[in-house]
């Protein structure tokens, strides 16, 4: 082994948002609303204030007709407005105008044409393409042009589709935004500059440290439980039947509390290499077990490992999505026995975030009094009668006690779906090897409606059989759309398909480094003759995304499963684990 | 009885039933005095048609005409009723050169059919009991790497007194089984005599080898046995590949056949 090399440690703010940010500006924002009104001292000196504007914010400048914010987007950063006035659009533009990468379903005879042809040339990309509607007038669409050296897409015929659609205005001083960066959830609505613009953006990393403010977080709060609170707790099955005035009181003792790094997919692909047990410690505690049960843990986005200690290790028994909850056995077990102290369990297992959580944490008071009786007998969880764990500490068990597991899943499994973070995954392509004779009749089809160039790689995470395919999962924490700068990435707000605009990806590769599974492939492109093309300037190719897109064009669906001879192949939501035990074990 | 047992019995039933049907025809037609040869040669000519049009459902993968699992299904079943009706048609014995050179590809397409549908059934089960899918793609890469770690693992025990044998054990017998590929004969039937042989070679030369020897020996033969696996997934797909063009191969010469048998059918009629 060689010599080690020493470097410099590499430090949170080396790649800062704006790394040409002028002093003078810096000034002026320390300055100005709402950082003037900051308490310098509820930051931390490894982070002040002064160093989160200067490395987590920019200032940038949009012209009438940009769209900011996208519907659908998920977004990183939120934004304050400097000078002039944007619109939030209140009803849904067509995904045509704000660049979404919504299809057309394609008539049947066209796709029998097109299936005919012979394609010499994969990819292409023609050049000068326009849309056009079905009377041949050209659509409302939008373009992207270039503000300060930076892509913006924006409306064509601004003014006219503002006019057309009902919008409220945002002016110099208002946030908007911060919901989406904080839980990366879908934005609910489109944002456009009404006029020339500046803006202050403020990516997610910045916004969770600024929230250390009591009165920004405050603002936060406030904002987040006007607008969404109340919306997602009613959504929640668990309270439906809650009186307005009884939900109320749970909002208002209510926490949204986020574990983990937003951020990690970029760590990923490094700690799945290391094995469980590591893996799992690297993981954020939400609730340890054998703490005290003091609140009902509902997951608002991202996913989070619910395991116990056993032996040495951890033994995960299930994993919690969106809107499942966790410490509900013990709060009606507690609430049962009267909260009597001999009686009372704590938590019985433990809660790990995977990558990002967001959850909502509800008071245990709050919950006894004003939900508890509201939920339906048929809907509480099973009483507990083999508690691992009571007030003095953890129960030693008796060895011929048999362990109750929620879930009839295959442990090895859920353990492996966790660890490889397939979870996120709502369709995912499952092969079983054991069936599937390598015949490449699925990548045989998968290329020949996508222009000769097959969208996933036959191979991937094994888990026995069955096989995980390099296939765009359309994730429920779709990461690869973090970032672009053009919105050509974008999920279908109907179907949660999530695809490409071939027409406006630049090719930049954010969403394929992003992606943690390389299921994001970057394609050298041709025009119609077969001629590669490359980048004026740098006479560099030119490159487009490409990424699985669940033939969303085809009234067929994905080409990939209809096509396989032996039924090996499946496109499945891997978070539904009874489906997919029940697709692994068929006769 | 699980659903695809019970789905194939059905199955089986419905195609044993048509070709008693056929069978029940035939005979009614020849009671009447009637041409039975032209009856069944038409169903038959149809049910070519129709396995054919698997391969014509696998080009046309945006009709909504159902999966293609599905049609190959139908595409055995319906295999199995030309059997019957192709017994029909053709008779015993088969004279004139066209009929036997007609009657030998139909029982080569049978026969290969079969066959296809056994290895179609088991190959994917003995590729997985020798590892993790690989694609035929990367076995070349794959090989190539396990060629240089037993090469430098050679190299390495050639440095030392204490396994040189395994060096020159190495170059006598290992050397060769690295860096080819395998041969025709194991392409078409598979098998674990040269791993067997070649680990046994390692065992016999363990006495000779120290501490560091026999950890390289060790080494060694885990490479061995990735390269066999390996190489077994590689003839396994092989076979499978070729049997589909075999199979396509002869089925397109039998239509040759079957259309100028047709022609000569009309032209002779009369007669």
């Amino acid at each position: 082994m060689g010599k080690a090399v020493e470097i410099e440690r590499p430090k949170r703010w080396d790649h800062p948002l704006d790394p040409t940010m002028l002093l003078r500006d810096l000034d002026w924002l320390i300055a100005s609303e709402p950082f003037v009104s900051m308490n310098a001292g509820c930051f931390t000196s490894a982070a002040p204030l002064i160093e989160i504007l200067k490395n987590d914010t920019r200032i940038s400048r949009y012209e009438h007709g940009d769209v900011i914010i996208r519907e659908g987007e998920y977004g990183g950063s939120a934004f304050i407005v400097i000078r002039g006035q944007v619109r939030t659009l209140v009803t849904r533009l067509e995904a045509s105008a704000t660049q979404a990468a919504k299809r057309e379903r394609t008539s049947w005879l066209k796709l029998l044409a097109d299936s005919l042809k012979r394609r010499p040339v994969p990819e292409v990309r023609h050049v000068a393409a326009t849309r056009t509607s079905k009377n041949g007038e050209p659509m409302p669409t939008t373009l992207i042009r270039s503000v300060d050296d930076k892509p913006r897409v924006f409306l064509q015929d601004a003014s006219a589709i503002l006019n057309g659609c009902s919008s409220e205005p945002l002016s110099e001083g208002e946030l908007f935004g911060e919901m989406a960066a904080i839980t990366r959830s879908p934005s609910h609505y489109t944002v456009v500059a009404d006029g020339p613009v500046v803006l202050l953006e403020i990516r997610w990393q910045g916004l969770r440290l600024l929230r250390r403010d009591p009165s920004f977080q405050q603002q936060l709060d406030h904002r987040y439980r006007a607008a969404s609170l109340k919306t997602h707790l009613r959504e929640t099955l668990l309270f439906r039947f809650l009186p307005a005035e009884h939900l109320e009181k749970i909002a208002e003792a209510t926490q949204l509390v986020s574990y983990g790094d937003r951020e990690w997919f970029s760590d990923y692909k490094a700690t799945r290499k290391l094995n469980v047990q590591e893996q799992l410690r690297s993981e954020p505690i939400i609730i340890d077990e054998g703490s005290p049960a003091n609140d009902l843990i509902l997951i608002r986005s991202g996913f989070a490992r619910r395991s116990y200690k056993l032996g040495a290790g951890h033994h995960t028994i299930a994993y919690l999505g969106r809107g499942e909850t966790y410490g509900l056995s013990e709060l009606i077990h507690n609430f049962r026995h009267g909260n009597m102290e001999s009686t009372i369990l704590p938590y019985q297992e433990s809660l790990r975030a995977i990558g990002f959580v967001d959850v909502l944490r509800i008071a245990r008071r709050a919950m006894v009094e004003h939900a508890i009786p509201f939920i339906r007998q048929s809907e509480l969880p099973k009483p507990i009668n083999n508690p691992r764990y009571d007030v003095l500490g953890p129960i030693v068990r008796e060895s011929s006690q048999k362990e109750t597991r929620q879930d009839s899943v295959d442990p090895a499994l859920l353990e492996f779906l966790v660890d490889e973070r397939l979870i996120n995954g709502r369709e995912v392509m499952l092969i079983d090897t054991e069936r599937c004779t390598r015949c490449d009749d699925c990548l045989r089809a998968c290329a020949s409606v996508h222009e000769g160039n097959p969208r996933f790689i036959r191979n991937g995470p094994q888990f026995g059989p069955f096989q995980f395919a390099h296939a765009c999962m359309h994730c429920a924490d779709p990461v690869c759309m973090i970032g672009c700068p053009t919105g050509a990435i974008a999920r279908d707000v109907d179907t949660g398909i999530i695809s490409i605009n071939p027409q406006t990806c630049i090719g930049c590769s954010v969403c394929s480094e992003s992606c943690p599974y390389d299921n994001i492939v970057m394609v050298q492109i041709h025009d119609a003759k077969g001629r590669q093309l490359v980048d004026k300037q740098s006479q560099l190719p030119i490159l487009q995304a490409t990424k699985c897109d669940l033939c969303e064009s085809l009234p067929t669906g994905p080409a990939c499963q209809s096509a396989c001879p032996h039924e090996a192949l499946v496109r499945i939501d891997a978070s539904n684990l009874g489906e997919l035990q029940k697709w692994m074990t068929r006769p | 009885m699980n659903t695809f047992t019970a789905k194939s019995v059905r199955a089986l039933i419905v195609t044993g039933t048509a070709i008693a049907i056929m069978l029940v025809m035939y005979q009614w037609v020849d009671n009447q005095l009637g041409r039975p040869e032209y009856y069944t040669g038409f169903v038959l000519l149809a049910s070519c048609v129709g396995l054919m049009t698997l391969s014509l459902r696998k080009k046309l993968l945006v009709l909504p005409l159902g999966a293609v699992a599905v049609w190959q299904q139908i595409h055995h079943y319906l295999g199995l009723f030309a059997v019957g009706t192709f017994a029909m048609h053709a008779g015993f014995p088969v004279t004139g050169f066209l009929e036997m050179s007609l009657a030998i590809l139909f029982v080569l397409i049978s026969v290969s059919g079969i066959v296809g549908w056994y290895i179609n059934k088991t190959t994917p089960r003995k590729m997985l009991s020798a590892g993790k899918s690989v694609l035929r793609e990367d076995i070349a890469a794959l090989r190539r790497s396990i060629a240089q770690q037993a090469y430098h693992v050679a190299l390495t025990a050639a440095g030392k007194i204490e396994s040189a044998t395994l060096a020159d054990h190495y170059t006598q017998r290992l050397s060769e089984f690295f860096s080819r590929r395998r041969s025709l004969a194991y392409c078409i039937v598979p098998t674990g005599k040269s791993r067997r042989e070649l680990l046994q070679g390692l065992e016999k030369i363990e006495r000779f080898l120290g501490p560091e020897g026999r950890s390289s020996k060790q080494t060694l033969s885990e490479l061995i046995v990735a390269k066999d696996d390996l190489d077994f997934q590689w003839a396994m797909q092989i076979r499978l590949r070729s049997w589909v063009i075999f199979h396509v191969s002869l089925v397109w010469s039998f239509f040759i056949l079957v259309a100028y048998h047709i022609y000569l059918v009309y032209q002779f009629q009369g007669g």
